[in-house]
């Protein structure tokens, strides 16, 4: 670092040089990051092409804006569209403050045993592959065996089991469920490192001043979290148009497509199953291209909240 | 007269917050019963005998103890060849992912080296704009990884998050003994292997373990890149074809696409053995939870705290 500039080139020649080890220690990252993210951009062409297997992505002839075209006026890309935008603002409403409420209550556990194994336990669906989870599910909500139908039919709340995987209106609360029961142990993780940080003789003279437990989660412990809930609120609004496909696609069969279909999703069956090659980039770089922005945009506003922010 | 007021407002006060106690236990007792049932759920017909978990049957144990799913398991060999996968991939995914990292985070200590914001940006990039699904398979049949084991264990190699977790501990190692190991003519490549890495021990093993658990629990490159090669499914795709086959089975609607071939051993009966290759599944997790959890509180720490 203290070096200052003297000769130009011949320093530079000299630093790069004694660099030369760092720089092949760099070399694995960097091969790796061209032939699986950069490489692939290349693909994107066939966004704007008839794509022919036959004839590669070089090859095949150009359409310029045919497959937005065709996007644009796909019944299916609306209601696509419209079921991830549902499906993320929902689960943003349900995790976001269940998420904070969660943390507050750990956080009010006295015995500090019964706070590790809370969440020893809550912390653990984390780890699970949706795979497992959606297993979970499906065996819980079977219509033939399932744990759900049972307890309501003995309840006498059913007279006959549903299978309720199959019912198009119940994926969306499903869905939100799952994703509580998997994800808002873990997500409290970041929270508590923040109140960690709080000054425990704030709460010390709070109590000296006559302020009750209620009080001094209202005006200690919150405004404590509130540059973290900003961050994350604002994160969680970038990934807006991106609901992650593995929930879905483990939650979601033939009947519920109807309302459980997200773009991630839809790509992946034209492309994959149905083999459109074409159109399917088209629409995953319509939600790439969009989500970008929405990133840019939330991290514009995180570092306007909070200037201590940065996203590395 | 002020003082009895007083003590009247403590005395409130506490009965108030013992009742919130009671609550805040009653609920975090339920909250936890309500992780812990589907696990429970699935141990009980893992271990249950097929026609013990018949129609409308609530067991909170199985009525006879039995291993035979277990049994069936252990003898089919899609099973075990897909469990070797699996414990394949996540060994060498992990050993590949980790070694890569720590290189790369090695190098990008050097506040002084030459185009290292240029480097950087390149490494980060990718995480802001990815080319997608399509684009993605499109070069993996260019790159001739399709049906191919490297295909689970290389683009998984770096990760631009885990590789800055990893350099800010660098950071925080003293700098003293690298530069008297350089004075006493030590290599580069020594100093970051016998001086850097077992001074790392800790957020090596936090991003070790999270590699594993992302290893162990990946599955869409095996549904999309390996989906024709029988002997590279890994157990995470092996229990969503069961999945596959319970949706197609008993979904009402009409139309196949995106539902696979009902496989083989799903007939005999497939609600204990599909619970026992869960528990195959979910296990290892299990195992090396207690380890995880001691380690991903601390990794977060040291990404928030530095980042």
């Amino acid at each position: 670092m203290g070096k200052t500039m003297t000769s130009g080139t011949g320093n530079l020649k000299k630093e790069l040089k004694k660099h030369l080890p760092f720089y092949i220690f760099l070399l694995p990252a960097i091969i790796l990051v061209i032939l699986f993210c950069y490489m692939p951009m290349e693909g994107l062409m066939i966004a704007f092409k008839d794509y022919r297997m036959a004839r590669g992505i070089e090859g095949s002839d150009w359409v310029g804006l045919k497959h937005f075209q065709a996007l644009f006026t796909d019944p299916n890309f609306y209601r696509v569209l419209g079921n991830t935008l549902k499906i993320s603002i929902f689960t943003l409403l349900t995790t976001f403050p269940i998420t904070i409420i969660f943390t507050l209550l750990v956080n009010e556990i006295l015995n500090s045993r019964f706070k590790s194994v809370v969440q020893t336990i809550t912390y653990m669906p984390h780890f699970l592959s949706w795979v497992v989870v959606g297993t979970f599910v499906y065996q819980l909500l079977s219509p033939t065996g399932g744990v759900v139908n049972a307890i309501l039919i003995r309840m006498g709340v059913l007279d006959k089991p549903i299978y309720f995987m199959a019912q198009k209106d119940m994926f969306l609360p499903i869905y939100l469920i799952t994703n509580l029961w998997k994800s808002t142990g873990y997500s409290i993780v970041i929270y508590l490192a923040t109140i960690s940080g709080i000054d425990t003789s704030m709460y010390e003279a709070a109590s000296i001043d006559g302020a009750n437990r209620f009080h001094r989660v209202l005006h200690i412990t919150l405004p404590a979290m509130f540059p973290t809930m900003c961050t994350m609120l604002i994160l969680n609004i970038g990934s807006l148009i991106s609901v992650g496909f593995d929930p879905v696609f483990n939650l979601y069969n033939d009947a519920t497509y109807q309302t459980a279909d997200v773009i991630s999703t839809y790509v992946y069956r034209k492309g994959m199953v149905e083999s459109r090659y074409d159109f399917s980039t088209a629409i995953g770089l319509f939600q790439n291209v969009v989500s970008l922005a929405l990133v840019i945009i939330a991290n514009w506003f995180a570092r306007k909240a909070n200037p201590e922010y940065k996203i590395i | 007269m002020a003082r009895e007021k007083e003590n009247k407002m403590k005395m409130k006060q506490s009965v108030g917050s013992r009742v919130f106690d009671i609550c805040n236990t009653i609920f975090m007792i339920a909250f936890c019963i309500t992780i812990i049932l589907p696990f429970w759920d699935v141990v009980v017909r893992s271990f249950s005998r097929a026609q013990d978990i018949s129609y409308m049957h609530i067991n909170l144990f199985p009525k006879v103890w039995t291993l035979d799913a277990y049994k069936y398991c252990f003898q089919d060999n899609e099973i075990i060849t897909a469990f070797a996968v699996s414990v394949l991939r996540t060994i060498v995914g992990t050993v590949i992912h980790v070694i890569v990292c720590c290189m790369a985070a090695y190098s990008l200590t050097r506040t002084e080296m030459p185009f290292r914001r240029v480097i950087t940006a390149i490494l980060l990039i990718p995480m802001f704009f990815s080319a997608g699904m399509i684009p993605a398979y499109l070069n993996m049949k260019r790159l001739g990884l399709l049906n191919n084991f490297l295909v689970y264990v290389l683009p998984t190699g770096f990760s631009i998050y885990n590789t800055i977790i990893i350099r800010n501990y660098f950071f925080s190692i003293d700098k003293g003994m690298e530069e008297a190991a350089s004075i006493d003519g030590a290599s580069q490549v020594r100093i970051f292997a016998s001086i850097i890495m077992p001074l790392s021990k800790p957020v090596i093993a936090t991003v070790a373990l999270w590699q594993m658990v992302g290893q162990w629990n990946a599955w869409f490159d095996n549904m999309v890149y390996c989906r024709r090669s029988a002997n590279l499914t890994t157990l995470q795709y092996l229990l969503r074809r069961m999945l596959d086959s319970l949706t197609a089975s008993t979904s009402t609607a009409t139309g196949a696409s995106g539902v696979e071939a009902i496989g083989t051993m799903v007939d005999t009966n497939p609600d204990t053995i599909k619970a026992a290759t869960t528990i195959l599944v979910v296990l290892p997790i299990v195992i090396v939870y207690p380890f995880l959890q001691k380690y991903f509180v601390q990794g977060i720490m040291v990404g928030a705290v530095k980042g």
